[in-house]
């Protein structure tokens, strides 16, 4: 696989069971209150056409990551070969500003361990041939791991979402399938 | 409140900041730079830096790590805010030491340097929190605050200490304090407009809407008094010291005002200036549903 990958996520399939959250919780050891993935339920409309809508995000990988260009420490690297935006536990001094930055907050603060933590797309598993831990996880097969110029091609796929941040301002490398009414305007 | 730290350092930055501007322009005033009172501030600069220095080291998870914090100096606003603020208390020791030492000799010029690198470092600070990502500070309100706080410090502290007997001075330190005030005015007013605004974006408005109820619902009273104590009480004093002429034409400083009263409204002005520091933080921070 060559040049920038991300998540692809049927937002459609999912059932917020959250079974991808924990089972990156427990592969990746974090602290309680530390939430590396999230499944967020959003809701909206007026009765009776309401609707409700479950997005699962962890790091979007962005194309142009705000936390490699602000961190002070320089804690946090973009791979040139697969644009994964990985971070450093050992130069990372606990400042919080790239907890600040993220507008997806995406990078999670450990007080115990003064450090903060986020996915790194499970890269060991990845070398390993094996699927990120939440993609394994997934019983409704909803995460997937693509190569963006791939995932960006199918039908409906898309990172302009309602109440999630305008992605003009890191271009996150995650896309999703997700219903109608769940679209920005 | 979890951000105390930062608070302790940024209105410290912006103390200091203040300090050296008016010990300078003290310095070009004729007697001035013999001046007990004055000298106790100029020395009082590098401290009070040095303070928020050690105070932000506290919010770091691994403060024995601080310095790594210059290794993105290339791309970093934090970087450069701390690099800014290291080198303005670089200068503002040299500063400091020329008082100290009572050597005048181009201490006017050294007061010029520290404030210039005082006023970069409150600059890179306030470029900091500046961000798209929090909008709730992504606005002009808040450099004005910043700037207001330093305005405030600048002509209030000297002002209310017996170093002036020169009433162009005095006004000129009056002026400045009344100008901190009114920026902090401008700054409420941009802030509530900021937060009030109707933005197209979903996410920043949920935002924005949270910030606000926050402010006028849980921290109201908090909102009260640091409105009251940033904005009407150093208006309130700046014009109770402003000099008045007497029966022979001669202006003269307010000789009336006990020093035990100017005393508790500097520590009631730095005491409304932390609120609405803390009230910054409160709102940038606070995410709805993330």
């Amino acid at each position: 696989m060559s040049g920038q990958i991300g998540f692809y996520v049927d937002a459609t399939k999912c059932i917020n069971c959250k079974t991808c959250e924990v089972a990156c919780k427990d592969f990746n050891d974090a602290a309680v209150g530390q939430r590396i993935r999230r499944v967020r339920t959003f809701e909206g409309g007026e009765f009776p056409m309401v609707f409700a809508y479950n997005i699962s995000m962890s790091c979007n990988h962005c194309e142009d990551p705000i936390c490699v260009k602000h961190c002070p420490a320089g804690a946090y690297t973009k791979r040139a070969s697969d644009g994964i935006v990985l971070h450093d536990p050992e130069r990372c001094i606990g400042c919080r500003y790239c907890t600040w930055l993220c507008p997806y907050g995406a990078p999670q603060y450990d007080p115990k361990t003064g450090r903060v933590k986020k996915c790194n797309l499970c890269l060991g598993e990845m070398e390993q041939g094996r699927s990120p831990v939440c993609v394994a996880a997934c019983p409704l097969r909803a995460i997937e791991v693509g190569s963006l110029r791939e995932i960006a091609g199918r039908a409906g796929a898309t990172i302009s979402i309602r109440n999630l941040p305008a992605p003009g301002i890191t271009r996150p490398a995650s896309r999703y399938m997700v219903r109608a009414e769940a679209l920005r305007h | 409140m979890t951000e105390w730290s930062l608070i302790i350092f940024t209105v410290a930055l912006q103390m200091a900041c203040g300090l050296a501007l008016s010990a300078t322009l003290h310095d070009r005033t004729p007697g001035g730079a013999q001046d007990v009172s004055m000298r106790r501030l100029g020395v009082a600069i590098f401290p009070l830096i040095a303070i928020g220095l050690l105070a932000s080291l506290f919010h770091l998870g691994r403060p024995l790590s601080a310095p790594r914090a210059l290794s993105n100096l290339g791309s970093s606003r934090l970087s450069l805010e701390i690099f800014l603020s290291l080198l303005f208390a670089s200068a503002a020791f040299g500063y400091g030491l020329s008082w100290w030492k009572k050597i005048t000799r181009r201490r006017f010029w050294v007061g010029v340097v520290t404030s210039l690198a005082g006023i970069a470092a409150v600059t890179s600070s306030f470029a900091t929190y500046t961000f798209p990502t929090q909008p709730a500070w992504d606005s002009a309100w808040l450099p004005i605050s910043f700037l207001g706080t330093v305005l405030l410090f600048a002509g209030i502290v000297p002002a209310a200490l017996p170093i002036t007997n020169h009433a162009r001075l005095l006004k000129t330190y009056l002026i400045l304090g009344f100008a901190g005030g009114l920026a902090h005015l401008v700054s409420t007013m941009w802030m509530f407009a900021k937060l009030s605004r109707s933005v197209p974006d979903d996410f920043a408005a949920v935002r924005l809407q949270g910030a606000l109820h926050l402010l006028l619902s849980d921290y109201v009273v908090w909102l009260a008094l640091t409105i009251f104590l940033t904005i009407v009480l150093p208006v309130a004093f700046v014009l109770r010291l402003w000099p008045d002429k007497n029966g022979s034409g001669v202006t003269l400083a307010d000789k009336t005002t006990a020093w035990p009263l100017k005393a508790i409204v500097l520590t009631a002005i730095a005491a409304g200036v932390i609120i609405g520091r803390a009230l910054m933080y409160a709102v940038g921070t606070f995410i709805p549903h993330l």
